[in-house]
């Protein structure tokens, strides 16, 4: 596991583009088929791959892209944090709806 | 801040040269700090589907592109959805018009889930001659997925024609692979566009057109 979040958080450093965001959602989706948890890998795999699709075909602007990162990075990392943790299942269920608040905010 | 900016205009064939006035009408190339899909930055984007989108524009298109194909012999024409979707609609109508019918086809970037979980719609039969067409090219990955589709059912690519070429890396690696590559219009990095000198000098870039 502590792997697969170390490569999460390297991608997630990254910028957020078309590419990269299609790369997050499939790992996280072989991760969600290969894990006792899968909820939180389906989750961000569902999340990644939504705003990938918005974004593709799209003229999208720099500043379109590094504000959405700007209100959804926080939230992902904690949930990151707290896998790497292994906190208990209530508190995932709590950083999980803070990256789906922030992705519903972004996206309204 | 987005805005439309300048074009030039220079030789090239008629439709091309429509081509390129219809997208600078229709808002299909625009200027700005864009982030690509690649990650890249650029200071100008070409939104093929305001083009392709455009009563006019399909026609130009359409016909841009049949004069292209009108020069070589091919059995079919695609690419990869949803970029060639509006430009193989277009080309296939212009076809039937000239009495030259070419029937399309569109490669799906991911194959059907359910269903018939097919990869390619629409007439491409083993073996054929294609044309692969794209509404632009930047690091290629959109046509090279076509050319892969269609070469694994032994089809052979006879030419890439794309819309616009961005001259991004895409359409000089093609070449170097032996596929000849032919742009309607060209789109510097630094933002110029011109319509192609020579489209039919295949596998050449023409970049003297803006010296």
């Amino acid at each position: 596991m502590s792997v697969r979040l170390q490569i999460l958080r390297e991608k997630l450093k990254k910028e957020f583009y078309v590419d990269n965001l299609y790369e997050i959602a499939f790992l996280c989706r072989n991760w969600a088929l290969d894990t006792g948890i899968p909820a939180p890998f389906f989750l961000l795999e569902h999340i990644f791959k939504d705003m990938a699709m918005r974004w593709e075909d799209v003229p999208l602007t720099v500043e379109e892209a590094e504000q959405v990162k700007s209100k959804m990075i926080e939230p992902l990392e904690g949930l990151v944090g707290g896998l790497e943790a292994d906190v208990p299942a209530e508190e995932v269920f709590g950083l999980l709806n803070r990256v789906t608040s922030a992705y519903l905010i972004c996206f309204k | 801040m987005v805005t439309s900016s300048f074009l030039e205009l220079r030789m090239g064939s008629e439709a091309a040269n429509k081509v390129l006035e219809i997208a600078k009408r229709e808002g299909a190339l625009i200027y700005g700090d864009f982030t690509l899909s690649s990650g890249k930055k650029s200071g100008h984007y070409f939104d093929g589907k305001k083009l392709t989108l455009s009563p006019e524009g399909a026609y130009w298109v359409g016909k841009a592109l049949f004069e292209e194909l009108a020069k070589i012999e091919v059995d079919a024409v695609g690419g990869l959805s949803i970029g060639a979707d509006f430009m193989a609609a277009a080309v296939t109508l212009v076809s039937h018009l000239e009495g030259k019918p070419i029937p399309s086809f569109i490669v799906r970037d991911k194959p059907k889930e359910h269903g018939t979980k097919r990869k390619v719609e629409g007439h491409l039969k083993g073996g054929s001659r294609v044309a692969i067409i794209d509404d632009v090219i930047t690091t290629g990955n959109s046509v090279r997925k076509a050319i892969e589709t269609v070469e694994e059912v032994g089809c052979k690519v006879i030419e890439v024609l794309v819309i616009v070429d961005r001259h991004e890396g895409g359409s000089e690696e093609l070449k170097q692979k032996g596929y000849d590559v032919t742009a309607l219009i060209d789109l510097w990095p630094s933002g110029k566009a011109s319509v192609s000198e020579a489209p039919d000098i295949k596998g050449e870039t023409q970049e003297r057109v803006l010296r």
